[in-house]
């Protein structure tokens, strides 16, 4: 019988937060995914709104 | 204790050892690795003009970012289990059953046991992160291309596209040893000439040919004016680090062994001297060949690297003479097929396409002449010139067909090139909201700048002459090439050098 918590991780396999529930693992895989996307989105947006800010003001003068 | 048990706890402690060694190799290769991202930054950022020195540096450091999640979220799967796709074992075409869902490719699913923490898996974390750094070299070899004008976000999803999609395909079909490349052509590239150079740089050309120029690159008579850099010799330490990175990546090229045979990466008895002997002498060669040709820094260490890359394929063969010879023969091309990519008309900024691109061709080809019959092991066929054609024409349409395809439909909705008006005025000016030399800024009161949001921010005079009024006349010292007497008289370009 296993003493303490070193001694009952040691031969252990995957340690991970989760590791034993799939549904959590694919919630949080998605979610990474997702925070991808809309930082992409983002800067898309972001580049969007810059470049006609900068043609606008370029049209002033 | 009697022998058997004594040799039981022997091998029981080697066995210890061989892993802790193996993850402490792989450990500092991808350590090293990194300074291939510090060197692209610098080379990058000093290869701008001063006006987009800092919205270069972004790209970088954001491909970087993407590539560690996105090549995690499926760039190692592709790789595990894309080794056959998309063919059948008859050689028919079947776009998902070719997939290895059941074998090798389970260990990349991201929510697989494999892929964190394990306390019995001492390989999966280190080989994944040596991939994953290869991924983001690749990244990197196209970002140089396009600065100066590419959208951020463009270049992000294309830089994903190329590391944890493209590549990582390349890199199943031949630099693995279950690949189709590998197993019906006898494909050789031991050290990523053609999976990662090759498909870097005619990626960048798929993406070049969309995007267009810098504006000011070109004359209205075709001719070509030359947007150096704003810091040269930024850019060539850059270069420099870039070579150290290398060693990083070459070393992470071998699988090793501490107690038995080292092997390459399709199982083929192989060691660190073979490589050490070749990647010095190439890269020695590339420098020369480039001076020889040019004199020129710039191209001199663009030339260490298209050395390395000359003898990339055959690491672990060549006469160290003879790796010489190539990266002298891969020195002199640069330079030359920079110029006639410049004369078609396609402005990359750095010469990806021809330090990676062509100086991966050429060390793919190199291995087919001059290792040809060379044997392998299992089932794969021995070198041949035929092989290594094959392979170096498949890796090159690979890295440009999906390139162009998704560059002309970015450009389609707008989302591949900034404004004229951005680029004018400067990405730095634009969109990021720090400077990059703000000591030699004049500031000016009340002036708005889009990046900050407010009114309170300056613009530089380069800025301001943008913004105001017609660009005044070009000088005629802007760059050397104008300052040649053939090109005094050419309509200059409509922009200054900031």
């Amino acid at each position: 019988m296993n003493s303490s918590p070193v001694e009952a991780m040691e031969g252990a396999a995957a340690i991970f937060t989760f590791a034993n529930n799939p549904g959590m693992l694919k919630g949080l895989f998605w979610a990474m995914c997702a925070v991808l996307v809309v930082v992409v989105v983002s800067s898309i947006i972001h580049e969007i709104r810059v470049g006609s800010k900068v043609a606008r003001r370029r049209n002033r003068y | 204790m009697n022998e058997e048990a004594v040799q039981a706890a022997i091998d029981a402690a080697l066995a210890g050892h061989t892993s802790i060694n193996l993850e402490i190799y792989y450990w500092w290769c991808t350590a090293l690795m990194i300074a291939i991202h510090a060197g692209f930054l610098a080379y990058e950022m000093g290869a701008s003009r001063s006006k987009n020195a800092l919205a270069s540096g972004v790209k970088n450091i954001l491909a970087f970012a993407f590539m560690i999640p996105t090549f995690f979220a499926f760039g190692w799967f592709i790789y595990l289990s894309g080794y056959n796709w998309p063919f059948m074992a008859d050689g028919s075409i079947d776009l998902i059953g070719s997939i290895d869902l059941a074998g090798d490719g389970q260990g990349g699913i991201p929510w697989s046991h494999g892929m964190g923490p394990n306390l019995q898996d001492q390989a999966t974390g280190v080989f994944w992160a040596a991939f994953t750094l290869f991924a983001c070299t690749t990244a990197s070899i196209y970002s140089g291309a396009v600065i100066e004008r590419i959208k951020l976000s463009a270049f992000i999803i294309t830089a994903v596209f190329l590391g944890s999609v493209v590549w990582i395909l390349g890199a199943a079909w031949g630099w693995h040893p279950a690949g189709w490349m590998v197993l019906e052509w006898g494909f050789r590239d031991v050290a990523a000439a053609g999976v990662v150079h090759t498909i870097a740089g005619f990626f960048a050309l798929g993406i070049l040919i969309p995007l267009g120029p810098r504006i000011g690159k070109y004359n209205a008579d075709g001719s070509a004016n030359d947007l150096r850099g704003h810091n040269m010799p930024l850019t060539v330490t850059g270069l420099m680090l870039i070579i150290l990175g290398f060693f990083g990546f070459l070393g992470a090229c071998l699988i090793y062994d501490p107690v038995g045979q080292w092997v390459n990466i399709y199982g083929i008895p192989s060691n660190l001297s073979s490589f050490v002997f070749n990647t010095l002498m190439g890269m020695a060669g590339g420098i020369i060949g480039a001076y020889f040709l040019t004199r020129d820094p710039f191209w001199m260490m663009s030339g260490a690297l298209g050395g390395i890359f000359s003898v990339a394929s055959g690491l672990d063969l060549f006469y160290p003479p003879l790796a010489f010879l190539l990266g002298f023969i891969g020195g002199c091309i640069i330079p030359i097929a920079a110029k006639a990519i410049e004369k078609m008309g396609i402005d990359d900024a750095v010469g990806a396409v021809a330090v990676h691109g062509v100086c991966g061709v050429w060390g793919v080809l190199a291995v087919g002449i001059f290792c040809a019959g060379y044997p392998a092991v299992g089932d794969i066929p021995a070198i041949s010139f035929m092989g290594q054609l094959k392979g170096a024409a498949t890796l090159a349409a690979l890295g440009f067909v999906p390139a162009i395809i998704l560059g002309y439909l970015l450009r389609m909705f707008g989302l591949l090139r900034v404004r004229n008006e951005v680029e004018l005025l400067g990405l730095d000016p634009a969109e990021i909201p720090s400077r990059a030399y703000p000591e030699f800024a004049v500031w000016e009161e009340a002036t708005e700048s889009p990046s900050r949001g407010g009114r309170s921010e300056g613009v530089a005079p380069h800025e301001r002459s943008h913004r105001d009024a017609p660009p005044p006349p070009p000088r005629r010292n802007d760059s050397p090439m104008r300052d040649r007497p053939e090109n005094l008289d050419r309509p200059q370009p409509p922009t200054r050098r900031s």
